[in-house]
């Protein structure tokens, strides 16, 4: 039980992430995760979940695609109804976005760790080219880089992201 | 020594040495469905990453939520002017009363290079470490004292049975009455030790509680709670300033002693042959290091006040 000032807190980042990855539009995204917010305002089932980011990444992603279907601007988008609080995982959620769950997971890590690592893996730069645009030692890099490993696992299973669900999905849909 | 993490992020990029892939492969068989997830989201097409402002956003949805309820109470007046201003009155006392009841939340950083005081609204202490961070409300409830924290932070309690306090780390909550303990939490770790009275320790992810008393020290993970003693004298040293060994390797006196001398002393030779048995009570770092370099006969290289020892 936890109230919903803490919830939003916690979230909000990672959520506009999230929705940013699907419609790839900063203010859209804000506007949208901002709706979700409004609309579970006094819903009492939302606080006593353990761990509301599952059901608040399904509801932000039912209004993403209720966008990107209706193609509205923000001003005119509807109200729509959302889900039920029930299932509450973000396995699956990972059928085919899981650059969304990347976004939203990397928004929760410590700043200068996430710096670090978006330069490795989004850059594509080595340890030793971070470290001297950082003005940092190799050392550091290597740390921050497992520091990154280990907050998502943490991430992973505090969410419940189930691996066993993405190979179930990656092979309905791609079986060979 | 490289933890498996480090190792990993090596080995998703193809870079480690066959040694390495070996521990690699004992990770693997250990927590498959981890590895395999964390080996996706590695994978995983990048999308861009950036802050939002969470605490403007409260304000914008805060103001169109209420608004909300304003709009059905103008339905209601057409109905029965009577019964509109009762409501306006009702909703105004109740949005008078969530004010109070949704306290402003203060967030304490401390980005300075030395330790910092705060005193909660109840009298209580906390004193931050470098990079500690804590955040509690501006005045506590009736019946809880709720702060969350991360990094090190060291606590002395008001004592107030009636009202627990509460601290809320990453892996675990701690409740106390009142007492004086030592909380460190890092991304991998939580790890509690007490200094007066007893404290309840309860882990997020197995459940467990403990009830630590002086002495004692609980570990949290993100899948376990260990209990031992405290055989660290140095546990507070990082507060008090004051470290004492006991025929300890001039290696492990430097590890004590760097954090809070700001990693301005090291030692670079692989001779650990000499122990060391002395306290240093809040000693400027040159003594420090003129004592172990005359106890263990090591030499001194001083650049910008920064030493290395050899």
């Amino acid at each position: 039980m936890s109230d919903l000032k803490e919830i939003f807190e916690k979230n909000y980042s990672p959520l506009c992430n999230y929705a940013n990855a699907i419609i790839k539009d900063y203010n859209l995204s804000e506007d949208v995760v901002q709706r979700v917010f409004i609309q579970l305002w006094e819903n009492k089932k939302l606080l006593n979940l353990d761990n509301p980011a599952p059901y608040l990444m399904k509801c932000v992603k039912f209004k993403c695609l209720d966008h990107l279907r209706s193609k509205k601007s923000h001003i005119e988008m509807s109200e729509s109804e959302l889900p039920d609080v029930e299932s509450n995982s973000i396995s699956e959620l990972l059928e085919d976005d899981i650059e969304a769950v990347f976004a939203f997971l990397t928004a929760q890590l410590p700043p200068k760790t996430r710096k670090v690592f978006l330069m490795s893996r989004k850059s594509g730069m080595t340890y030793a080219e971070i470290a001297n645009e950082l003005d940092v030692s190799v050392k550091t890099v290597e740390n921050q880089m497992g520091n990154a490993l280990q907050k998502l696992r943490i991430l992973l299973v505090k969410h419940h992201y189930l691996p066993s669900s993405i190979v179930f999905f990656s092979k309905i849909f791609n079986p060979n | 020594m490289e933890n498996i993490y480090q190792i990993l992020a090596k080995y998703f990029q193809g870079k480690t040495s066959p040694e390495e892939n070996i521990l690699v492969d004992e990770f693997k068989n250990k927590h498959l469905k981890e590895y395999n997830s964390l080996e996706q989201l590695w994978n995983a097409k990048l999308a861009e990453v950036k802050d939002f402002d969470h605490e403007q956003a409260w304000r914008i949805i805060q103001k169109k939520a209420i608004g909300k309820k304003t709009k059905t109470i103008s339905l209601y007046r057409r109905i029965a002017s009577v019964a509109a201003v009762l409501l306006i009155l009702a909703s105004a006392s109740i949005y008078l009363f969530s004010d109070i009841n949704e306290p402003e939340m203060i967030t304490v950083m401390n980005n300075s290079e030395s330790t910092m005081h705060i005193e909660l609204p109840d009298k209580s202490i906390a004193i931050l470490n470098k990079d500690a961070s804590i955040q509690y409300p501006e005045k506590f409830e009736n019946k809880l004292r709720n702060v969350s924290m991360a990094g090190e932070v060291f606590y002395d309690v008001e004592k107030d049975n009636s009202r627990p306090f509460i601290i809320k780390t990453l892996h675990a909550d701690v409740k106390v009455l009142g007492t004086s303990f030592n909380i460190d939490s890092n991304s991998e770790e939580t790890s509690v030790s007490v200094t007066t009275g007893t404290v309840q320790v309860n882990s997020l992810s197995t459940d467990e509680s403990v009830t630590l008393t002086p002495g004692e020290k609980a570990l949290i993970t993100a899948s376990s709670l260990i209990e031992s003693k405290e055989n660290d004298d140095n546990y507070i040293s990082w507060k008090t300033g004051v470290f004492t060994f006991e025929e300890e390797s001039v290696s492990d006196v430097i590890a004590s002693l760097s954090e809070y001398y700001n990693n301005k002393i090291s030692l670079s030779t692989t001779n650990d042959n000499c122990s060391i048995s002395t306290t240093f009570d809040n000693m400027e770092l040159k003594y420090v290091v003129e004592i172990i370099s005359v106890t263990c006969n090591l030499k001194i290289r001083e650049t910008n006040n920064v030493y290395e020892l050899y």
